[in-house]
């Protein structure tokens, strides 16, 4: 199910004048792949990102799933947040139910399931996020840490099973350990055959994660590709306000030096390719 | 100045609730002026908890908590202690009051009593020292959430403190405002010698402390310089928390038997210790 | 939802906009009284005179008045219209068909119209010269005597002060539970009435505690910059009558004698 945005542009009011928020954006989202949207705060990444299920219009251009214009007349927009699950940042600030149960259960009652299939999904969807069912279906959501309280908000929007599934900054506000499992949960999602979008400002979730990036700027998609090789651009990124993981730019700064440690930017790699190196004592 | 330090925690006990466990156990702390220190811990690690007993918002179940001195349960000095220890809290949002920067900042200095005709100047002050001038007579809706927190670091400067404390002033920041924010208050403690406790999860921004706690289970349990804390890889995975990704990457290479120094906090030293490991690796 | 005034406030430099907020108040007061004491239509005169100079003299563009009619116009029409043809009276004016319009009826359809009218727009003109902060500050400085009866007049200006903070704030957390519920399938816009109240749910209950949250937060930031009430405080904005408030004052009384002149006569 490859969603495609097609010249996407999306301007709004703001006071007297127009806003452009997003211009011109030509993107595919590939089915099964775990792309990360990246760019400075106000470059887009939300309204972007708010695109991909229908809550926002677009001024101009399409939003296109498995081919079909999902804001053309007539379209059933809310079946379509069925399939294409979108965290916000802080999601545990939507908890709203008396227990942690009811909580995830809305989204897939709002879509109409019989009792024994909502059933299944709670049950499903806090297995993934490891919450322990029995201990944790009838607590109050807002009885629980930080930590659990996201990982409620997240199964809310699991339990719906969504074929895409949009995570906005999901690790903001959690400590290592915490942001590990999440991260954790999010790759094995990936692998067994969810589509990912990441939109993260922790560059190195990115590369731990995705295969892909891609860079807005201002509204505009200015960069796409590979991660290692958007990552390589640090100096383009850096004028944009962009970091790179701390990996990559140790490799730029060894080569710099002279030292060429291939095309692998993530830390083992480097750590078994600088071994050899030194090891070697810079017989090369 | 004189040989009373300037934070002084002894035996300090915290309960929330008479019969709750120890939120903090027999802790013992002693801040010089001017020092740097930084607060680190997991989630639920008490360090939250001990900032709030600095500036007296909680008051201790056993032992004490000083200031400059003063003893924070002395009812007749805690506004003393709160104007010269100041706290920054975690949500940028929810500690301005005003609905206009420039008034924001004025409200210590209503609460303290200082003369109208005496404020303007300490306002303007605070507002350069936090490079906030331009924004003073903006709404606080309209800032970003670094823009934000400098505004609440005036509003305490404007009082005249001789202490920050800082309560995970950057966790829901982007990157871009929490180098604002770090700079901001490297160069309060550089330039006007104001010691500040600066508490986070965030490991990269530890390595800029001039000394680093670490806590775990309302306990101190590492105490150091930044370098001494990190090359304790194991001991810091083990109370749920990170080492910056070049001191990871060091031990990486230790364990590929790279006799490297462990406490590499950055890229550049890594980068040091590489030339000096294999000097003919780097041949630029 | 862009600035803090609501909407409301028209920032321009006129000497209305620079009276003391006490002033305004109080002038607003004397004037609703004004309205109701006008004795006869033909006084209704002078006292739109008024309405207008102070409108020109606060640099307002007609049409920003008119406006403020706006959100009263069917209450308006239906004012005059029952007015008009249901209050019973002796000289017959109009019939038609089984319709009678009084001359009563048509004199107090007018009066209660105008009166409508002029309070409506006077009161705006309160609101588009004072910036929401700045009434706060008034009406607290006029309700402080109350405070031997301990009147809450600090606090109570607090509240507001912070309330007019932090509603762009809660505006836009509303919007963004809002989206994350509809991003689960939540619909707030099909159903009857009470469907629709029910659907308000899931967007009140996290706005509700996201807002006691604020609050305690916000309470333990004002007591860590030694916020301790209203005893002691001092004020950064200071508030004095100048000139223009005694002009300001003596229009109004001019005002009342104009319009008391013919029940003294």
């Amino acid at each position: 199910m490859p969603i495609v945005l097609e010249k996407l542009s999306h301007h709004y009011k703001s006071g007297p004048n127009t806003a452009v928020a997003l211009e011109d954006i030509d993107l595919t989202i590939k089915d099964g792949e775990l792309l990360a949207l990246i760019g400075h705060t106000g470059s887009g990444k939300s309204t972007l990102a708010q695109h991909l299920n229908g809550l926002l219009e677009p001024t101009s251009g399409r939003v296109l799933l498995n081919g079909e214009d999902i804001n053309q007349k007539g379209a059933n927009r809310r079946a379509l947040r069925f399939q294409i699950g979108l965290v916000f940042q802080y999601p545990e600030h939507q908890l709203f139910e008396e227990t942690v149960y009811k909580d995830i259960a809305f989204g897939p009652k709002n879509m109409g399931l019989s009792e024994e299939e909502i059933d299944a999904r709670v049950r499903g969807a806090m297995a993934r996020v490891g919450l322990e069912f029995d201990e944790m279906k009838d607590r109050s959501p807002f009885e629980l840490s930080g930590g659990q309280m996201r990982r409620v908000a997240l199964a809310g929007v699991l339990a719906m099973q969504p074929k895409v599934l949009v995570l906005d900054e999901p690790t903001a506000g959690l400590d290592p350990r915490a942001r590990d499992y999440l991260l954790q949960d999010v790759k094995q999602l990936n692998k067994e055959g969810t589509t990912v979008v990441l939109i993260s400002h922790a560059m190195d979730e990115v590369a731990r994660l995705a295969t892909r990036v891609a860079v807005l700027e201002k509204g505009k998609l200015v960069m796409e590709g590979p991660t290692d090789e958007v990552f390589i651009q640090q100096e383009r990124l850096a004028k944009m306000g962009l970091d790179v993981p701390e990996a990559f730019k140790l490799a730029l700064r060894l080569q710099e030096e002279g030292l060429n440690l291939g095309h692998h930017y993530r830390l083992r790699n480097i750590a078994d390719g600088l071994a050899k190196a030194i090891k070697g004592g810079g017989a090369n | 100045m004189n040989g009373v330090p300037h934070i002084q925690v002894t035996d300090l006990t915290y309960r929330y609730e008479p019969d709750a466990p120890k939120a903090l156990d027999t802790i013992n702390l002693s801040v010089p002026r001017g020092q740097f220190v930084a607060i680190l811990g997991h989630n639920g690690s008490g360090k939250s908890t001990l900032a709030k007993l600095l500036n007296g918002l909680f008051l201790p179940t056993e032992g004490t908590v000083h200031i400059s001195g003063m003893d924070t349960r002395d009812d007749d000095k805690i506004w003393d202690i709160r104007r010269t220890a100041g706290m920054v809290f975690q949500n940028p949002d929810n500690q301005l009051v005003a609905t206009e920067v420039y008034d924001d900042v004025a409200f210590g200095l209503e609460n303290i009593g200082v003369p109208p005709d005496d404020m303007p100047p300490r306002i303007d002050e605070a507002l350069a020292l936090t490079g906030m001038s331009e924004f003073k007579n903006r709404a606080p809706h309209l800032l970003s959430g670094g823009q934000k927190q400098r505004v609440a670091i005036a509003g305490i400067l404007a009082m005249h403190p001789e202490a920050l404390i800082l309560d995970e002033a950057t966790a829901m920041l982007d990157p871009q405002g929490r180098k604002e924010v770090l700079q901001t208050v490297r160069r309060l403690n550089e330039e006007q010698g104001i010691t500040v406790v600066w508490i986070t999860h965030f490991m990269e921004e530890a390595t800029h402390a001039q000394r680093v706690l670490v806590m775990d289970h309302g306990q101190i349990a590492m105490d150091g310089s930044p370098r001494e804390i990190f090359a304790q890889v194991d001991r810091l995975r083990d109370l749920r928390l990170d080492v910056p990704p070049m001191t990871q990457l060091a031990r990486l290479l230790k364990e590929r038997d790279i006799d490297i120094a462990p406490d590499v906090l950055n890229v550049e030293e890594l980068v040091k210790e590489v030339k000096r490991l294999c000097p003919l690796c780097l041949k630029n | 939802m862009r600035d803090i005034t609501l909407g409301q406030y028209y920032p321009v430099d006129s000497p209305v906009h620079r009276l003391d907020p006490r002033t305004k108040i109080i002038l607003i007061f004397l004037y609703i009284i004004a309205v109701f004491l006008v004795p006869n239509l033909l006084m209704y005169i002078p006292v739109a005179a008024y309405l207008m100079l102070a409108a020109w003299l606060a640099k307002l563009p007609f049409s920003m008045l008119l406006r403020s009619l706006k959100p009263m116009r069917i209450l308006l029409i239906i004012t005059f219209v029952l007015n008009l043809f249901f209050a019973s009276g002796t000289q017959k004016l109009l019939q038609i068909g089984g319709f009678v319009l009084w001359q009563e009826g048509l004199l107090t359809a007018l009066t209660f119209s105008l009166r409508l009218i002029l309070l409506v727009t006077g009161s705006s003109i309160l609101t588009l010269t004072t910036a929401p902060v700045t009434l706060t500050d008034g009406l607290e400085r006029l309700a402080s005597p109350l405070k031997v009866i301990k009147f809450p007049a600090h606090e109570m200006a607090m509240m507001m002060t912070i309330a007019l903070r932090f509603i762009p704030t809660l505006i836009e957390e509303a919007d963004k539970i809002m989206k994350a519920q509809t991003a689960r399938g939540a619909d707030f816009e099909t159903g009857n009435l009470m469907a629709r109240a029910r659907a308000m749910i899931p967007l009140l209950v996290p706005l509700f505690i996201s807002a006691f949250r604020r609050a305690g937060d916000l309470a333990m930031a004002m007591e860590a910059r030694c916020y301790r009430g209203g005893e002691g405080r001092t004020r950064l904005h200071k508030l004095a009558y100048t000139k223009r408030d005694v002009l300001a004052f003596l229009s109004i009384l001019l005002l009342y004698a104009i319009i008391l002149l013919p029940r003294m006569l």
